[in-house]
């Protein structure tokens, strides 16, 4: 089977021809090719003028058109019988390393956020209502103010968390801004599927979207986007942001979404059920096999170590249980290595006598280490959690702090009323954006402020009229 | 080595060190001697007991080579792996830290260092000196008396005394680097008089060289036979070179083909070490490809990754070492390089990268730098 990584509606017919006769393989296996387009950086101020003519005509039309196309085309990937979310879901499982049970439930959860309930309420919540797009909204004083988004922005994609890159798109459409994607090796086809599901619902609104893969560090393609683009959105490693970011235009909108640590802190005493806390812990570990920024690498159990290791073993049990329902995906052999890696050093500090626990699934499937050590030890993910035992949220604060600029998301457990309130304030002085139940961890409501900022605000700025 | 067992073992082993390379053992000799060898170290070595109880494994169980487990080289960060006491080490070998400064060092007890040396010093001779030459040895690896700690210097050392003509050299140090000045005229001396040499030294040690000899515009044409050793990684201390573009340069930098480079590839956790089979072949009149070549007293598998499970013929996995002449510590060495088999060898893909999230969540080494930061404020 072919997905397509590349979703031009407007390449220039040279281009289109050179494409037609045959693309570029960015990915293969099990069956399963990922091909692009052959695009030549020469061709690139074509593809500009046509996204930045479409966003013109989009910028004419209520936003609801936005809005009614991205729900068409989220409810065709949501249906299981669609051939396109079939092409989708076969590209997860066999080009990102997804098992099929994995994929069928990211798909089914992360495509909730792009109906059409989801993008009014994140419009509303964000900008005020769908009015501030579409023209003026009244701010009192008879002043009125309008959201506005550059015409074009180029958005790099990573490859972590599926659907990210149909996010990213979503929430430039909402902002009329034209969106050139370039989608991340590890998931090729998402973005440009979607992209094409919005084309045939509404093509005024598909016409706003192209779609292209191309090698990371190809600087004649990323110059010529670059030299057109008014907002950068980049999700990725730090690295891969700092070498864009050096090469975009000074006036450019540059939004990142850099690498980032999210931990979970519980209190055992205050736990109505501590079996259920530990699934929710487990579910929040095992989902995106934790390569999400949102997926806890840690957790802090306050009190004593046995208290820290017996949660451990509880989450263990629930990890064991979900490799059955929601199996782990494919591991690269560093992946591996790094895993058999952490087991070694837990597994021979333990014979050295440290009194450190592990617990592990069959072959890789998960690991749990209970490590009575102070200090933040990272995951090397794939479901490796590192359980602690934290005395007082002082420590846990003098213990984030190395981390304290990658610091996102923390899921809570066992703190209520003002102690969860508490909490909160000394998390967020130590640089957490985001606290939430653990079971929520995964899943932030579309309207959530990604590492701290609106995920529409960030995009636009305001036109104020006064008077 | 102290220990009575210990020594009749060792003594069995020093027999098979002196095989010639090209006559491996069969499966019978090496199972009796590594089973005995297992059997010294389960007694003697109770960490390595300790990980094979985990595995339920016991000398009792193991009939065979193949059911003896294989350590990780992370568990030499952790625990003194040694088949006795840590304090009657004749040397202790650490690796070398990475670039953070912060990961611990694994330590490879060497109880008796003339095993060591008779591990060493054939195969040597068998890979770098095939046609039996005596040359100047010219070291860009510090002395061993610079670098105590260095496996690499110690074994530089031995080769430069034991293989290597009057001439031999060291021509870097640890506090100075590589001394250009006294190289180039070492190198045009030898291209002068007619004189092959060897140069010896670690890969990103010869990216630097190159680099400056280009700066330079310097370069020698080296008389034939002379030849290179090269080994190790870049670990982030130079620019990366792929191994044919190394030999590329070597070529184009100091005259010296292809086939009179060899690559060695060595672990500071085992006694015995691989070098490209090219210049053997060469002077054999043998043409194939470039391997890493298995000394008889090795067996080395290729694991898959996850399952360390054999891997069928052909397939990229993690090497596992059997290393007879690691008597004093352990036998079984499970890498963290890829690598796939070949006929007498195998070809050594590199190390498996650091593990990369695939996106936003942060890696496990620029977490620790952030950490490593912070505290050596």
């Amino acid at each position: 089977m072919d997905v397509m990584a590349s979703h031009l509606p407007t390449l220039p017919g040279e281009a289109a021809a050179r494409s037609a006769a045959g693309g570029a393989v960015v990915a293969e296996r099990d069956g399963v090719r990922a091909v692009a387009a052959l695009l030549e950086p020469g061709d690139v101020p074509a593809v500009c003028d046509a996204l930045e003519a479409a966003c013109r005509r989009l910028r004419d039309l209520p936003v609801g058109r936005v809005i009614d196309a991205v729900d068409a085309a989220a409810r065709r990937l949501r249906d299981p019988a669609d051939p396109t979310r079939r092409e989708v879901a076969g590209s997860l499982t066999a080009l990102s390393g997804l098992s099929p049970a994995m994929a069928d439930h990211v798909l089914a959860r992360v495509s909730q956020d792009w109906l059409a309930p989801a993008l009014h309420g994140l419009l509303d919540a964000e900008l005020g209502g769908a009015e501030a797009v579409d023209g003026f909204i009244r701010r009192g004083d008879g002043r009125r103010a309008r959201a506005i988004a550059p015409a074009l922005g180029l958005h790099v994609f990573s490859g972590n968390v599926p659907g990210i890159s149909v996010t990213s798109i979503v929430r430039a459409l909402l902002v009329k801004s034209a969106v050139i994607g370039k989608p991340a090796a590890g998931e090729p086809a998402m973005a440009a599927a979607f992209a094409r599901l919005l084309a045939e619902a509404d093509p005024d609104v598909g016409d706003c979207v192209a779609v292209h893969y191309w090698t990371g560090g190809n600087t004649g393609l990323e110059d010529a986007f670059l030299a057109r683009a008014g907002l950068v959105v980049h999700y990725g490693g730090e690295d891969a942001i700092a070498a864009l970011r050096a090469r975009a235009r000074p006036d450019t909108r540059f939004v990142e979404h850099g690498p980032r640590l999210s931990f979970a802190i519980i209190d055992p005493a205050g736990l109505d059920d501590p079996a259920a806390a530990a699934r929710d812990l487990a579910v929040a570990t095992a989902l995106f096999d934790q390569q999400g920024c949102v997926s806890p690498q840690l957790a802090w159990i306050l009190g004593p170590p046995a208290d820290a290791a017996a949660f451990a073993e509880r989450t263990a049990d629930a990890l064991r249980d979900i490799q059955d329902t929601l199996p782990r995906g494919r591991l690269d052999a560093a992946e591996a290595a790094a895993i058999h890696q952490l087991r070694t050093h837990a597994e021979f500090r333990a014979i050295r006598g440290d009194d450190i626990r592990l617990w592990t699934g069959e072959g890789l499937s998960f690991t749990v280490i209970a490590d009575p050590a102070p200090g933040i030890d990272p995951s090397c993910l794939n479901r490796t959690l590192i359980v602690k035992a934290i005395d007082s949220i002082d420590s846990l604060v003098r213990q984030l702090h190395p981390a304290r600029r990658y610091l996102q998301t923390a899921g809570v457990a066992g703190f209520h009323g003002n102690r969860l309130l508490e909490l909160a304030t000394r998390l967020g002085d130590a640089g957490v954006t985001r606290i939430t139940p653990v079971h929520e961890m995964p899943w932030p409501p579309p309207d959530w402020r990604h590492d701290g900022r609106g995920p529409l605000t960030e995009l636009i700025h305001w036109l104020d009229l006064e008077g | 080595m102290r220990d009575a067992t210990g020594r009749g073992i060792k003594a069995g082993v020093v027999d098979l060190l002196g095989q010639p390379l090209d006559e491996p053992l069969d499966d019978d000799a090496f199972n009796r001697i590594a089973v005995r060898i297992f059997q010294f170290q389960y007694a003697r070595n109770r960490p390595y007991a300790a990980f094979c109880d985990r595995r339920g494994v016991t000398p009792e169980s193991v009939a065979l080579w193949t059911d003896i487990p294989a350590v990780p080289t992370a568990a030499f960060k952790e625990v003194a792996l040694v088949a006795g006491d840590p304090a009657e080490a004749e040397a202790v070998f650490r690796t070398s830290g990475t670039t953070q400064g912060l990961e611990k060092r694994g330590a490879h007890h060497i109880l008796d260092l003339a095993l060591y040396h008779f591990a060493l010093i054939p195969n040597f001779a068998a890979c770098v000196l095939p046609d039996g030459a005596e040359m100047p040895m010219l070291s860009l690896v510090p002395s061993s008396t610079e670098m105590p700690d260095s496996s690499l210097a110690h074994m530089v050392g031995v080769v430069l005394e034991r293989l290597g003509s009057r001439e031999s050299g060291y021509f870097a140090t640890a506090s100075h680097g590589i001394d250009d000045g006294r190289l180039a005229t070492a190198l045009r001396a030898a291209a002068e008089s007619g004189t092959p040499v060897c140069l010896v030294g670690t890969s990103f040690a010869f990216v630097h060289c190159l680099d400056r000899m280009r700066e330079r515009g310097e370069r020698h044409d080296l008389p034939p036979a002379s030849r290179i050793m090269d080994t190790g990684g870049y670990k982030g201390r130079s620019r990366e070179v792929d191994e044919a573009e190394m030999r590329q340069l070597y070529g184009e930098f100091l005259g010296i083909p292809a086939s009179h480079c060899v690559n060695e590839y060595g672990m500071t956790e085992m006694c015995s070490q691989f070098y490209d089979s090219s210049l053997r072949d060469s002077v054999r009149g043998r043409e194939r490809d470039r391997r890493k070549l298995v000394p008889p007293w090795v067996r080395t598998r290729v694991v898959d990754p996850e399952t360390l499970e054999p891997v069928s013929p052909g397939t990229t996995g993690l090497l596992q070492h059997f290393d007879l002449a690691n008597v004093g510590s352990v036998m079984a060495i499970q890498t963290e390089d890829l690598g796939v088999a070949l006929d007498e060898g195998f070809q050594l893909l590199g190390r498996a990268p650091g593990a990369m999230p695939r996106g936003c969540s942060i890696a496990m080494d620029m977490l620790l730098e952030a950490v490593g930061q912070q505290q050596r404020r």
